[in-house]
């Protein structure tokens, strides 16, 4: 059987089973062509390995990042272990990671240009928030009853999944959720508690690029920075949310 | 805090930052790209099986890393940075003049050639992976990594004039 460059490399690298081995050293025997390639091969492998050398210690920078990610790390796992749980809001998002996302992913719209979104509602039904004061009953409801996680209908075809609650920097409950509707958008909004009720915050429409409904990163990214604008505060544990709930009625 | 994933993972960032850069050949997305791995092996530390290798694995997800970056930034042109070339702290005094000539002449066969051969060489003689732990890094058969390295090593034995 002819030896192969392939098996030759394996016998130079050692990693030939003994009965290979053997096959391959009669053969060499037999032809000092093979004999010189052989020593190719393993001279190849600890010239590479001289030229590189041991790897260059990396930049203090990055090495700090790294270094603050693994006491992140440490310090997650021991709050894990804990009793009670805070809500993240991160986690709680469903989101695809941004590397999944296809470029086109858009956001349609924002705060302001909410009405095309709201222009047709079918039947006055619950298909629509009203961006100064909510005042579908349906909605309303969802917002003082559906924990955190949690998802329930408000109307036909159309779902409530609450994402979480927290204070904003004028104490305020506030609580992020999403509405999606069976055939297109996810609409990711925050309403806010005032003296006259819920009134809609913040809320961006993501065009949802298929049917699993999510709501692209970039708009979350927008949600982010307008959540640090109003200085909310970390999500309520579930015991807090479910008290300021209940303050509420 | 002694957590030995966390402290394998910090003692292999030199040569996951030197596999970064055999894949990009650029020190600013080889920070990228390791601190991306990182990020990723932390949220997935979970999933990594202690009785496998650990640089496998970071390898892995690095070069996936890599492909995600690569698919975004298609207008990237290849350049390399000498200051950041693998070697660059690797002279010392033992070496005399020709070696170091030698040596040089070897980096530049490696940074020749085409990127599939390159990444298995980095990957089998310089991180001492089996063939199999490469391929799985790689997610091709044991057989093409074979076959890739066989030939990287010849063409750079050809371009060093070792016959």
């Amino acid at each position: 059987m002819a030896i192969d460059d392939e098996r030759l490399m394996a016998y130079a690298d050692g990693v030939l089973p003994p009965d290979e081995a053997a096959e391959v050293e009669r053969a060499i025997a037999e032809d000092e062509g093979l004999a010189e390639k052989m020593a190719v091969f393993a001279d190849s492998r600890a010239m590479v390995k001289r030229a590189l050398g041991p790897a260059a210690p990396v930049p203090e920078k990055l090495a700090a990042r790294i270094r603050a990610m693994a006491e992140a790390d440490a310090a997650k796992r021991q709050a894990g272990s804990g009793s009670a749980q805070v809500i993240d809001l991160a986690s709680r998002r469903r989101t695809v990671p941004f590397w999944q996302l296809p470029l086109a992913a858009s956001v349609a719209l924002a705060v302001g240009v909410f009405g095309g979104w709201l222009g047709k509602p079918e039947s006055g039904g619950t298909g629509g928030l009203a961006v100064a004061l909510v005042d579908e009953p349906a909605l309303v409801e969802a917002l003082a009853v559906v924990k955190s996680g949690e998802t329930q209908e408000i109307g036909e075809g159309i779902g409530f999944t609450a994402i979480a609650s927290f204070r904003d920097g004028a104490g305020q409950l506030c609580r992020e959720f999403e509405q999606d509707r069976a055939r297109g958008d996810t609409v990711v909004a925050v309403a806010c508690r005032a003296d006259e009720g819920w009134s809609v915050r913040f809320a961006v429409a993501a065009a949802a690029s298929d049917d699993t409904g999510y709501a692209p990163a970039s708009s979350l990214d927008t949600l982010d920075a307008w959540l640090s604008a109003i200085e909310a505060g970390a999500p309520l544990a579930e015991d807090e949310e479910a008290k300021a709930l209940a303050d509420l009625r | 805090m002694s957590d030995r994933f966390s402290n394998d993972l910090i003692a292999l960032l030199p040569n996951l930052r030197r596999f970064a850069l055999s894949l990009c050949r650029r020190g600013d997305v080889a920070d990228d790209l390791v601190q991306i791995t990182a990020e990723r092996a932390f949220a997935a530390r979970d999933r990594f099986d202690p009785t496998t290798r650990l640089d496998a694995w970071l390898f892995r997800i690095l070069r996936n890393a890599w492909i995600d970056h690569a698919r975004r930034m298609t207008t990237q042109g290849v350049t390399v940075d000498i200051a950041d070339a693998p070697d660059a702290a690797v002279v010392d005094g033992v070496r005399d003049m020709e070696s170091v000539l030698t040596l040089r002449k070897a980096e530049a066969a490696i940074a020749g050639l085409p990127e599939d051969q390159r990444e298995v060489m980095m990957l089998v003689c310089v991180d001492e992976l089996s063939y199999r732990e490469a391929a799985e890094v790689i997610g091709v058969p044991i057989g093409t990594v074979m076959s890739r390295l066989a030939r990287a090593r010849l063409a750079v034995a050809a371009k060093m004039g070792i016959k």
